[in-house]
């Protein structure tokens, strides 16, 4: 027995000959940089072709306008990474949010007070959905009802007035700039950082991972699948605060309309990032790289003065063809 | 007869397949063995036309024959019974049959009279056709797929281990409907990793290894030494490895349950495990023998009586209790939810120790995986795949991944369902050791399974079922294989 044993100790493990990766070691190497390439491309065109997009500050324009979706999509992709898609009620909890930043600054209370009620805010938006979507809601569905439900809400009870601030104290964060570059640029790489350090370092962002990865396996092995949900989705909506108490920096007000059209381009740039949309793909900065996309392509047809049309289209084109590019990959990697 | 001749395929540079000839006579089953990745799911896909081969050819009755894809396969006469069930469980066993018939409307009354003939060839005589397919047991959902591909008048049926979920009384319906298939003329290839199967049913042997034909032989000749030989390439002169002497064994039991009962049993289980011991249940499939590892898994509301750890009450709700009290679960389909398949090997491993370290703080991904390297040096799995995704392993090796991931969390108890489903000999032995060895250290372990010989080679001790009843439980050591057998299809020691 003892000689058997050690024979069968040296037993080598053998990848299963009958499933090889085809695409190996350069499929995965494609993948990884797959999101960096449309940046390069599209930079390197708009720098031959169009007049002004090299300039510093159409530059620090594209980082700054990116920022928002970027931080947005940061918090969202906590969502994504945990295998619950994303949240469809972004634009309306930042509008919420931002609605409650400008309004506590507005009744005189201290910025203090302002940031830690709108934290608290986002944390009982973020609480609601992520229950509802970890007892078995479909995420899509319960999102989408619950951010029109908040929108509704909000609109009734601000009379869909514009709220303005006449005093703003975070105008220097929302509007200003550190050595050249705009602060909310700073926010959105700080963040970016933070994230990414988050998933790789921390215990709940492996947890985050691997609940997206399998939430079967994740159960059984005594992860607390649906309390994570609910954190994926409070981690969603502290990124919604952070866009809001920037923007109302940067513009003093809150209105109903200020994020119009923000979640389609959170999901979108999560998408062009290359961020896995079934989830435990633990890459943040991708998230982030998706919306620098965006903008710069945003920014690059309207410095070419195409129509607002072509300008969506081309933008859903591109989220189209990094979709496809990734699922065939994966496919071939099979 | 269906020849293979000088079948090969290869991924690039990897061969699955390298010059396979051999011949299979109608009227025969002809067993298809080998080891996970021998090679015996590429020759499969081949033959179903999921694969198109880079070399050979496929004869019939000495015409070649086309399969180069499902379809053509299916009209040259070439039908597989994949090892995934495939019937569609919301739909009737009437409703099932027609899908493959691919024109005119759907008339459930004539469907349901066409599938009748077939499925009482196949003994499902008490099986109405309009049934959900859904509300069958696995055995008979298996016999429905079986009976579909006779309706489609195959001339080859390809059986990729057809017995593998299922417990006794199906196996034997099921080893019927094969006899039959072959009595009527066809070709049937039957792949199985039980080897007790190849006296029971099968009269030719082909076995493959690492792509290549290793041998070919009639059953009643070959000896389960040769055969197993033949497969893994060296000699496995135990499959079940000893209780170790020096074993711990403590006054003190780790699982006790005193008059149990949950919703599906029809009486209580008593059943107490000592820390170091391996106790087995067994019965038929619906015969509650998997009832104790799920309330001790806390999966089954226990409806009386009580379970105790270690002395204290014992009573989890969910996963996150059960692995708070120190006690791993590995459910029958690990393949689903045993590991994390697109993330590396070490991550699978790490993960128990990870979750049980709590949510909030720092993970050190370095430590984390130094931590493992122990655990996979146990488990035989070489440093140069623990960074690699666990999809890259072989299923034996997969297999070894899902339940060598509790090592990391240190449990006290060990439940198991169906501890080597659907894992190869040489593997299985790995897997036995594997919990032998933890077992020798103190771990309690407690398995269901359907498989008689591993209940009698493995387990010390088994708790029987029948009729969702816990009959008795006894030493393994007093039993015979037809002994056990009598007790789990009567309840009783006498047939």
């Amino acid at each position: 027995m003892a000689a058997n044993m050690a024979e069968g100790a040296g037993t080598p493990i053998v990848v299963d000959g009958e499933t090889p990766g085809v695409s190996g070691r350069w499929g995965g190497w494609m993948q990884t940089i797959a999101p960096i390439a449309p940046i390069v491309v599209i930079f390197v065109l708009a720098a031959a072709s169009v007049p002004g997009f090299v300039s510093g500050p159409n530059l620090i324009a594209v980082v700054q306008a990116s920022a928002i979706t970027g931080i947005a999509a940061i918090g969202a992709a906590a969502i994504t990474i945990v295998g619950k898609f994303v949240s469809l009620a972004i634009e309306q909890q930042a509008v919420t949010l931002a609605y409650v930043f400008t309004a506590m600054l507005m009744v005189g209370q201290s910025l203090t007070a302002a940031i830690a009620v709108t934290l608290v805010a986002a944390i009982l938006l973020g609480a609601v959905q992520g229950y509802l979507v970890s007892r078995g809601l479909n995420p899509i569905v319960a999102t989408l009802a619950f951010g029109s439900a908040l929108y509704g809400s909000v609109v009734l009870l601000s009379d869909n007035r514009t709220i303005t601030l006449r005093q703003n104290p975070v105008a220097w964060l929302g509007g200003g700039t550190s050595w050249g570059v705009p602060n909310q640029a700073i926010v959105f790489l700080v963040l970016l950082v933070i994230g990414t350090l988050f998933l790789s370092r921390t215990r709940l962002g492996r947890q985050l991972v691997l609940t997206g990865a399998n939430p079967k396996a994740a159960e059984l092995i005594g992860i607390p699948v649906r309390k994570l949900v609910v954190i994926a989705y409070v981690l969603a909506a502290m990124g919604s605060a952070l866009v809001a108490i920037l923007v109302v920096g940067q513009v003093s007000q809150a209105s109903s309309n200020m994020f119009d059209g923000l979640t389609i381009d959170v999901v979108a740039a999560i998408l062009v990032g290359g961020i896995a949309i079934q989830g435990g793909e633990g890459q943040l900065w991708r998230a982030g790289v998706g919306a620098l996309i965006l903008t710069m392509l945003s920014n690059v047809m309207l410095l070419l003065g195409l129509d607002a049309g072509v300008r969506l289209l081309l933008k859903g084109a591109l989220a189209a063809a990094v979709l496809l590019t990734m699922t065939v990959m994966k496919g071939r990697g099979r | 007869m269906l020849e293979i001749r000088d079948l090969s395929k290869s991924y690039g540079a990897v061969a699955a397949l390298s010059s396979v000839s051999f011949s299979a006579e109608r009227g025969m089953v002809t067993a298809l063995l080998g080891e996970n990745g021998a090679g015996k799911s590429t020759l499969v896909k081949i033959l179903s036309g999921l694969v198109v081969p880079t070399n050979g050819g496929i004869f019939l009755d000495g015409r070649p024959i086309d399969t180069t894809t499902p379809d053509r396969a299916k009209k040259s006469g070439v039908a597989v019974v994949q090892q995934e069930i495939s019937v569609l469980p919301n739909l009737t066993v009437a409703e099932n049959f027609m899908l493959s018939a691919r024109f005119g409307l759907l008339r459930r009354a004539k469907a349901a009279a066409e599938c009748r003939g077939y499925l009482d060839r196949l003994g499902l005589n008490n099986v109405d056709a309009n049934r959900p397919t859904g509300s069958l047991t696995v055995g008979e959902r298996q016999l429905v797929e079986i009976a579909r591909l006779l309706a489609q008048d195959a001339q080859v049926l390809v059986l990729d281990e057809p017995t593998a979920a299922l417990g006794d009384r199906d196996i034997a319906l099921v080893h019927q409907a094969v006899r039959r298939l072959a009595a009527e003329g066809k070709v049937v290839l039957y792949i199985t990793h039980r080897l007790n199967e190849l006296d029971e049913i099968c009269e030719h042997g082909i076995v493959l290894r690492n792509g290549r034909l290793a041998d070919s032989f009639a059953t009643s000749e070959a000896s389960i030494g040769r055969v197993i030989h033949a497969m893994i390439g060296r000699e496995l002169d135990e499959l079940y490895p000893p209780v170790a002497e020096n074993a711990i064994s403590s006054a003190e039991s780790s699982l006790v349950l005193s008059g149990l009962q949950t919703a599906a049993l029809h009486g209580p289980v008593d059943l107490e495990i000592r820390p170091g011991e391996i106790v087995a249940t067994s019965g038929q499939i619906g015969s509650g023998f998997v009832e104790p590892l799920r309330a001790a898994a806390g999966m089954a509301t226990v409806a009386s009586g009580d379970m105790r750890l270690f002395g204290k009450p014992y009573a989890p709700r969910n996963h996150f209790e059960r692995c708070a009290a120190g006690v791993a679960y590995c459910s029958e389909d690990r393949q689903l939810d045993g590991f994390f398949p697109d993330r590396p090997v070490w991550e699978s491993l790490s993960a128990p120790a990870l979750a049980a370290s709590g949510l909030w703080g720092v993970a050190n991904a370095k430590r984390l995986r130094r931590g493992i390297d122990r655990v996979a040096d146990r488990m035989t799995i070489s440093p140069n795949y623990r960074g690699r995704a666990v999809r890259a392993l072989s299923g034996g090796n997969a297999q070894k991944v899902s339940i060598g991931k509790w090592l990391s969390s240190d449990p006290r108890l060990l439940l198991v369902e169906e501890p080597t489903r659907g894992v190869d000999v040489g593997a299985r032995a790995e897997v036995y050791r594997l919990i032998r060895d933890l077992a020798d250290q103190g771990l309690s372990v407690l398995f269901a399974s359907t498989d008689l010989d591993e209940v009698l080679g493995f387990g010390e001790r088994v708790a029987i079922f029948h009729n969702r009843r816990h009959v008795t439980t006894l030493p393994t050591a007093s039993l015979t294989r037809d002994g056990l057998a009598t007790w789990i299809t009567h309840g009783s020691q006498h047939g």
